[in-house]
């Protein structure tokens, strides 16, 4: 049963794929057109290599409110599709609906629905099913709350980059790694802590080579990004601020985090970076370094659930379910009851 | 104080707006106000020659940092708090006379009996809006129906039905206020007010745009004219919506300024001269001539993994 279902995905991705890389889906200006096609590339192949197995859910109707940061993200629940036989709604994001359910009428599959609902319909329409699943602000963590029904949530996080040792050819891929989907994926990094001194300069023509690349997505703002920075900038030692990438060197964990803004800190020891977060400790998300390698240290003081090498942000391997420890078989052994 | 007395005779008979003016304004400020000196260096400013150079200075600042360009302040306004932490604007006896200039030059119904919901400013002591109300009431014909708070109730209601009411008599209020009162379901009031709300329309709740506030609040002031009012407690000067296309009109002394005529509002307010008179507000706006719209307030928008950790 499943085999035949992972096929279809499989086909249905190649598909997918091919209609978005012909502009069928989206304009090629929505979303960094390479970084997508890399990706969809890249769920492809762990789903060929996935060996689902077979589960039975609990929960006959299941609700899933998908994040708009992302687009590709939701390719991340296809282990669960392939392994739990349930209903699944995916509620989309205004700013993504017609790129995601464009896969889903590929894959025309009898027990996925996928639509856009306002806000409103969103939390009417959750209430008709068993569990739901969320992520996003906490915000939306009140509303999942007031539905009483259970319910797993992924708040706000963040990822960040460690470069122990200066390479131009690394200090390109975390480059990379930030401009990734603008900035505003809970993978892309967001901060690099490096042991030796950036040179400004050498980022900002790092930066307009791979611009050509990672250019600012269709709902970039403009303006969200002026007014933030120019705050950014008062509390920053020194900054880079080009028309639509600013990087700042700070001592101090910033407030704002407007897209395509990138914080660099020098460290000597590994308790700077925690000191440094504070607060945001048990917000981070993945941890970004040369060859991926884990550390104890990390995983002891921050909530870090992911460990990826430079320039492989957006790849998470599938399995993973953006918390530490969350396996496919605890999908369900619901975290959050009201 | 020279420039003191400059500003006050350029707000009261000014024409157009003065660039000599504003560069001498934010250079005293520079000068005087060591955060806005620390702000403009960041931006690469030291010393302003051309108006291009003034840096406008996002009002976030205002939320911790204290933001004074004269000697000592005697006291200070704080911000509604509607998006969570408050603002804190300085003043002293100086530049209150400053602010009670300039709000009075932007009141377009000088001529007019005006009655406030807004309470009195030795209710409300933090409140520029009773600030405004109470220049009013020293310097017009104001009456105020409410002296307590800024709640609303069905004895404002009919305080406001029975109110004595010359012709197009102003009713001045804010938008909760109004969004509260025309849900009230007390009745209709047919008497003919020239309703000023002050904006803010998020505070409603259901998040009402203007036009949908006075749809709603037309059902209850069925023979009314709406108006609206933008300041805010870091501004010491208003705008009014007085054209009949329902934008702001802005002056020579609350000069605003954009790039190809859209963009978040730039402010230069001569009467802020004890702060800072360039200011960056994250609202978005349309300008056309001396008038601009507001479209929206700039979030920072939480998008999935967004901007905000715990």
């Amino acid at each position: 049963m499943s085999s035949n279902k992972k096929e279809k995905i499989i086909k249905a991705l190649k598909l997918f794929k091919q209609k978005y890389e012909k502009g069928e889906i989206v304009s090629s200006k929505k979303y960094q057109k390479r970084l997508v096609l890399e990706s969809i590339e890249h769920f492809i192949k762990e789903t060929e290599k996935y060996e689902a197995k077979e589960l039975v859910s609990p929960y006959k109707k299941i609700f899933i409110i998908l994040p708009a940061n992302v687009p590709t993200e939701f390719f991340e629940f296809i282990p669960i599709l392939l392994s739990y036989n349930a209903f699944f709604f995916f509620k989309l994001p205004k700013r993504n609906r017609v790129f995601i359910k464009s896969f889903f009428e590929i894959l025309n599959f009898n027990n996925i629905k996928a639509e856009y609902l306002s806000h409103k319909k969103t939390l009417k329409e959750a209430k008709n099913f068993d569990f739901i699943i969320g992520s996003g602000s906490s915000g939306l963590e009140d509303s999942l709350k007031d539905l009483r029904k259970p319910y797993r949530f992924f708040g706000p996080k963040f990822s960040f980059a460690i470069m122990k040792n200066f390479s131009e050819k690394d200090l390109k891929s975390v480059l990379k790694d930030f401009l990734s989907f603008d900035t505003e994926g809970c993978l892309s990094a967001r901060f690099l802590f490096t042991k030796f001194d950036l040179d400004l300069k050498l980022i900002k023509k790092i930066i307009r080579n791979i611009r050509k690349e990672l250019y600012p997505q269709k709902d970039f703002d403009p303006y969200l990004f002026d007014y933030y920075n120019a705050i950014n900038l008062y509390y920053s030692k020194d900054s880079l601020i080009l028309k639509r990438e600013a990087i700042f060197k700070v001592n101090e964990f910033p407030k704002y985090f407007p897209p395509r803004t990138l914080f660099v800190k020098r460290y000597e020891k590994e308790i700077e970076i925690i000191d440094f977060l504070i607060g945001a400790k048990n917000s981070v998300q993945a941890i970004l370094n040369k060859d991926g390698s884990k550390s104890d240290f990390f995983i002891k003081n921050t909530s870090v659930s992911l460990f990826l090498p430079f320039r492989r942000a957006q790849f998470p391997p599938f399995g993973w379910f953006f918390e530490r420890e969350l396996k496919l078989e605890d999908f369900f052994q619901f975290k959050h009851y009201p | 104080m020279k420039l003191f007395d400059e500003i006050k005779n350029y707000t009261e008979y000014g024409k157009t707006f003065n660039e000599e003016l504003a560069i001498e304004i934010a250079n005293f400020q520079l000068k005087n106000n060591t955060f806005y000196k620390n702000y403009a260096e960041k931006v690469g400013i030291n010393k302003i020659k051309r108006i291009e150079d003034i840096p406008f200075l996002p009002v976030e600042f205002f939320k911790n940092q204290k933001i004074f360009s004269l000697e000592k302040p005697d006291g200070f306004f704080m911000s509604s708090g509607t998006g969570g932490e408050r603002s804190k604007v300085f003043y002293n006896k100086k530049t209150l006379e400053l602010y009670e200039i300039s709000a009075l030059k932007s009141f377009p119904f000088k001529d007019k009996k005006i009655y406030s919901l807004i309470p009195p400013f030795s209710i409300a002591k933090n409140s520029s809006l009773s600030f405004m109300l109470d220049i009013f009431s020293r310097n017009l014909n104001l009456e105020y129906l409410n002296k307590k708070s800024f709640e609303m109730d069905e004895k404002i209601f009919f305080r406001i039905l029975k109110a004595e009411t010359e012709e197009n008599s102003v009713l001045f209020l804010t938008s909760l206020q109004l969004f509260k009162l025309s849900s009230l379901k007390k009745g209709i009031i047919t008497k003919k007010f020239t309703i000023i709300e002050t904006g803010g329309y998020k505070a409603t709740k259901k998040i009402y745009r203007r036009n949908e506030l006075y749809k709603f609040a037309k059902k209850v002031f069925i023979n009314s004219d709406f108006f609206s009012e933008y300041g805010m407690a870091e501004l010491f000067s208003q705008f009014y919506t007085v054209s009949k296309n329902r934008d702001y009109t802005f002056s020579h002394y609350n000069f605003v300024f954009t790039k190809n005529g859209k963009g978040l509002l730039k402010v230069f307010d001569f009467a802020n001269m004890g702060t800072v008179s360039a200011l960056y507000i994250p609202d978005f706006i349309v300008k056309r001539g001396n008038e601009f719209d507001v479209k929206g307030r700039l979030i920072s928008e939480i998008r999935g993994c967004g901007y905000v950790f715990k």
